[in-house]
C-alpha cells in the first residue's frame, strides 16, 4: 500500500487520529481492551510491522499511566504512535509479544519500570533492576534511599 | 606474605638489611614492569583504556603487556566504568580471585566517586572503593589515554616503593 | 556387530559473563547447551543500569546533552543529534544551514570511527590482532579532529540546542582532507585483511542468520537489519538535516548471516567517505548557531527524533509539560532490540559461533541498560 493509501486507511479506522506537526507520526488512541485486535489489523492488514519502540509515560495529575507504542511501516514508510491509557494502580493489557518480537522485552521494560501487568507475557522477569530493587523507578512518586537528589538549579 | 619482621635470620646477618633492601628493589622491579590487568571495562573508560593498549599510546612498552580475562594470573583490576548494585557482587568475587599481590585503579569519575550519577541514580554505587580497596585513582570522564598511562606509572612507583618489612602497606 | 551406540550427552548450563572478554561489556548469557550445540541462550542485563530515564527527569534540558553521549559512547554524535533535534522540533527552531553540514560531517566522522572500534574488537575476538593495532590508529586520526572541534575525544558533548558553542577551528577542514585523502585506501586493506580473508570468512559465512521479516519483528535495526535485504536507513526514510540533498548507497545484504554484517559496514565507512565529500564541497558560510534562550523550557508537548547511528536507529521520545525539565525522555536505543534476538539467531548453532555473532551484532551495553 502506499503512503496516501495507509493514512486514508488509518483515517477511515480511527476518526479521532490528531495529527502532529512538530513529529512525523500521527496518534491515536486506543481502548486497552482492543489493543490486540488493534495492533493485529495495523500489522497484517496496513503492513505496521515493525514496532520502533514501546514504553509508558506516568500522568499522576490524571490518575493515569499512558502507554505508547510507535509502529512504523517497512512497505509505507509511515509511522504511526498508538497509546493506550491504563488507571495507575494494577494496570494491566494484554502482551504483544507474538505479534512483534521486541515488545517482550520492552514489555519487560514497562513492567517492571511503571507496574503495568501484561497478560501472558511469555517471560515476566525483571529485565534491568536487580532483583531487590521494592517499588516501580519510573513512576513520579518513587523514593529509594540510594537516590540522591541534585541540588536544584538556580 | 607475612612480611619479614625484625627478628627473622636476614635481619640478624650483618649486611642483612642492605640484602634485604636490594632483594626488596628486585622484586618490586620484577613486579611494577610486568603487571598483568584484569581488563574489567565496564563502560565509556573501557574504550579509552583499549585506545591506551592500542597502537598510538600502547601501554605494552611499560610492561603492561598481558590483558587477563581471568583474574586468576592478573595483578591488577583497573576497573573502567560505572559501578551500578547488580555488579557488585561480580567485583568483589573477581577481586578476591586475584592472587595476592594485587592493584586495583579506580579509573574515571564514576569509579571514583560515581562520576555524573551521583546524584538521582537508584542504582548507583559511589565509587568503587566501597567495594574493594583502590591504590590508584585517575580522574577523567573518560580519563585521556596519557592520564590513565600516568596513573599506571605512578602505581608502578607505588610498588616500587613497597618494602618486604611490612608489604601491602606504603613505605 | 550393530551400529556403534550414539553417545549421550545431558545438558548443561554455561555461563558467559558479565566480566569476559567477548561480551563487549557488562552482558551475561546463559547458554543451555547440549554437548557443543546452543539449545537455549537466556541473556541478563542491567549491570550498568544506571537509571539514566529518571535521572533525565532532574536535569534541565541543556543538562542533558553531556548523558547522551554516554549511554552509547561510541556514537556520542549520534546521540548527542537526535537529542539536539528532539528540543529543537519542540521548541520550533530551524538551525542554519551550516550547522547542519557541520553536525553532517561530525556524524559521518563518528560512523567511521564506530565501524572502526567494530572492527578491532570484532578481529580481537576472532582471534586477529592486527585489525585492532591499525583500525585505532585511523580512530586516533578522527578522535583527534573530533576533539580539536568539540573538546571530547569519546564523549563529546559536541552539539547544543541551536548549534555550537564554537564555529569549527581554523585547522579542521585541511586535518579532514588529509584524513580523506588516505582512508580509502585503508577501507580496502581492512576489507581483504579481515573480511575477504579466507579463515574469518569461513568463521561468519552462513553463521548466525536471520531472515528480513524476523528481524524486523524484533526491532533490529541499522547494518543488522540492512544485512537481511532490508534497506532501512534513518537517513532515507524519516530524513533529517541536509541529508535529502546528499546522494549515497544504502548497503544491503543478502542472507542476513554474519559475514553479510561485516561487509555492510565495510561498505558504510564507503559511503560515510561520499557523504563527507560532499558535505565539504558544499560546505556553506554561515552562523554556527541560532540564538536560543539561556534557559530552555519548550511548550507543552512531545516528539520522537531519531537518527541513523552506527547501530541502528536512535531516537529520543521526550515530553515536555512546558518547564525547564522534561517531563519524560524514553532513549529508543537500537542495541536493545538487536540483542533480543540472540536466542532466535543462535539457537541450533555451535558454541563457537556465539562470540561471532554476538561481535557481528556491534553491541554497546550501556545502551541496552540505560
Amino acid at each position: 500500500m502506499s503512503r496516501a493509501e495507509v493514512l486514508e486507511a488509518l483515517r477511515a479506522r480511527f476518526p479521532d487520529m490528531a495529527a502532529r506537526p512538530v513529529d512525523t507520526a500521527s496518534s491515536v488512541v486506543v481502548d486497552g481492551m482492543r489493543l490486540r485486535e488493534h495492533l493485529l489489523h495495523l500489522r497484517d492488514t496496513l503492513g505496521f510491522d515493525f514496532l520502533t519502540f514501546m514504553t509508558a509515560i506516568d500522568r499522576p495529575t490524571e490518575s493515569r499511566l499512558e502507554l505508547v507504542y510507535r509502529l512504523f511501516s517497512y512497505t509505507s514508510r509511515v509511522s504511526l504512535m498508538v497509546r493506550v491509557l491504563l488507571p495507575r494502580e494494577a494496570a494491566r493489557v494484554d502482551t504483544v509479544s507474538d505479534l512483534y518480537r521486541t515488545a517482550e522485552w520492552h514489555e519487560r521494560e514497562a513492567a517492571e519500570m511503571f507496574g503495568i501487568a501484561f497478560t501472558d507475557h511469555p517471560d515476566p522477569r525483571k529485565l534491568l533492576l536487580p532483583d531487590d530493587l521494592e517499588g516501580h523507578p519510573l513512576l513520579k512518586d518513587f523514593t529509594h534511599p540510594n537516590m540522591l537528589r541534585l541540588p536544584e538549579v538556580r | 606474605m607475612n612480611g619479614v619482621d625484625g627478628n627473622s635470620a636476614i635481619l640478624r646477618m650483618p649486611g642483612g638489611s642492605v640484602l634485604l633492601t636490594s632483594l626488596e628493589r628486585v622484586i618490586n622491579a620484577a613486579r611494577s614492569n610486568s603487571l598483568w590487568t584484569l581488563t574489567f571495562g565496564l563502560a565509556c573508560c573501557a574504550i579509552e583504556m583499549m585506545a591506551t593498549g592500542a597502537s598510538t599510546y600502547d601501554w605494552a612498552r611499560f610492561g603492561f603487556e598481558v590483558p587477563s580475562a581471568s583474574p586468576r594470573r592478573a595483578d591488577m583490576m583497573i576497573v573502567a566504568g560505572t559501578v551500578v548494585r547488580k555488579i557488585v557482587p561480580i567485583i568483589r568475587t573477581l577481586y578476591h580471585q586475584m592472587p595476592d599481590p594485587k592493584y586495583v585503579v579506580a579509573m574515571g569519575g564514576c569509579a571514583i566517586s560515581g562520576g555524573p550519577y551521583v546524584y538521582d541514580s537508584y542504582t548507583i554505587v559511589r565509587g568503587v572503593e566501597e567495594i574493594v580497596p583502590v591504590d590508584v585513582y585517575i580522574p577523567g570522564c573518560p580519563p585521556r589515554p596519557e592520564a590513565l598511562l600516568h596513573g599506571l606509572m605512578t602505581l608502578q612507583e607505588k610498588i616500587r616503593l613497597q618494602t618486604l618489612r611490612k608489604p601491602g602497606q606504603p613505605a | 556387530m550393530g551400529e556403534a551406540p550414539q553417545p549421550t550427552s545431558d545438558e548443561f548450563l554455561l555461563n558467559v559473563g558479565p566480566q569476559h572478554p567477548a561480551t563487549h561489556g557488562v552482558l551475561r548469557v546463559e547458554v543451555t547447551m547440549d554437548g557443543e550445540v546452543v539449545k537455549n541462550i537466556v541473556p541478563h542485563i542491567g549491570y550498568v543500569h544506571r537509571g539514566l530515564e529518571k535521572l533525565f527527569e532532574n536535569r534541565t534540558w541543556e543538562q542533558i546533552i553531556p548523558y547522551t553521549d554516554r549511554t552509547d559512547y561510541l556514537s556520542a554524535i549520534a546521540n548527542n543529534f537526535a537529542y539536539v533535534m528532539a528540543v529543537e522540533r519542540l521548541l520550533g527552531i530551524e538551525v542554519p544551514q551550516k550547522v547542519h553540514y557541520i553536525r553532517v560531517i561530525a556524524a559521518e566522522l563518528n560512523r567511521i570511527a564506530s565501524h572502526l572500534l567494530w572492527l578491532a574488537a570484532y578481529g580481537l575476538d576472532m582471534g586477529a590482532f592486527t585489525p585492532f593495532l591499525y583500525a585505532f590508529r585511523d580512530r586516533e586520526e578522527i578522535g583527534g579532529m573530533i576533539e580539536e572541534a568539540s573538546g571530547g575525544r569519546l564523549t563529546t558533548n559536541y552539539f547544543r540546542v541551536g548549534g555550537f558553542v564554537h564555529d569549527l577551528p581554523p585547522g579542521f577542514f585541511p586535518r579532514l582532507e588529509t584524513f580523506m585523502g588516505h582512508f580509502g585506501g585503508k577501507i580496502d586493506e581492512y576489507d581483504t585483511l579481515l573480511i575477504e580473508n579466507a579463515i574469518f570468512v569461513a568463521r561468519t559465512r552462513g553463521v548466525g542468520a536471520i531472515s528480513r521479516e524476523r528481524a524486523i519483528s524484533y526491532g533490529m535495526t541499522g547494518p543488522c537489519l540492512r544485512a537481511s535485504d532490508a534497506a532501512l536507513d534513518v537517513r532515507r526514510d524519516a530524513p533529517y538535516s541536509i541529508y535529502p540533498k546528499l546522494s549515497f548507497d544504502i548497503p544491503v545484504g543478502k542472507n542476513g548471516d554474519t559475514w553479510d554484517r561485516s561487509k555492510v559496514r565495510i561498505e558504510e565507512m564507503r559511503q560515510s567517505l561520499r557523504i563527507l565529500r560532499q558535505a565539504i564541497d558544499g560546505f556553506p558560510e554561515g552562523d554556527f548557531r541560532v540564538k536560543v534562550s539561556r534557559n530552555i523550557e519548550p511548550p507543552p508537548g512531545e516528539v520522537y527524533a531519531a537518527v541513523e547511528g552506527p547501530r541502528g536507529e536512535v531516537g529520543f521520545y521526550v515530553v515536555s509539560d512546558g518547564g525547564r525539565k522534561p517531563y519524560r525522555v524514553k532513549m529508543r536505543k537500537p542495541s536493545f532490540s538487536n540483542f533480543s534476538a540472540l536466542p532466535e539467531i543462535l539457537r541450533g548453532m555451535k558454541i563457537a559461533d556465539l562470540v561471532a555473532v554476538m561481535g557481528s551484532l556491534d553491541l554497546v551495553v550501556p545502551e541496552i541498560d540505560r
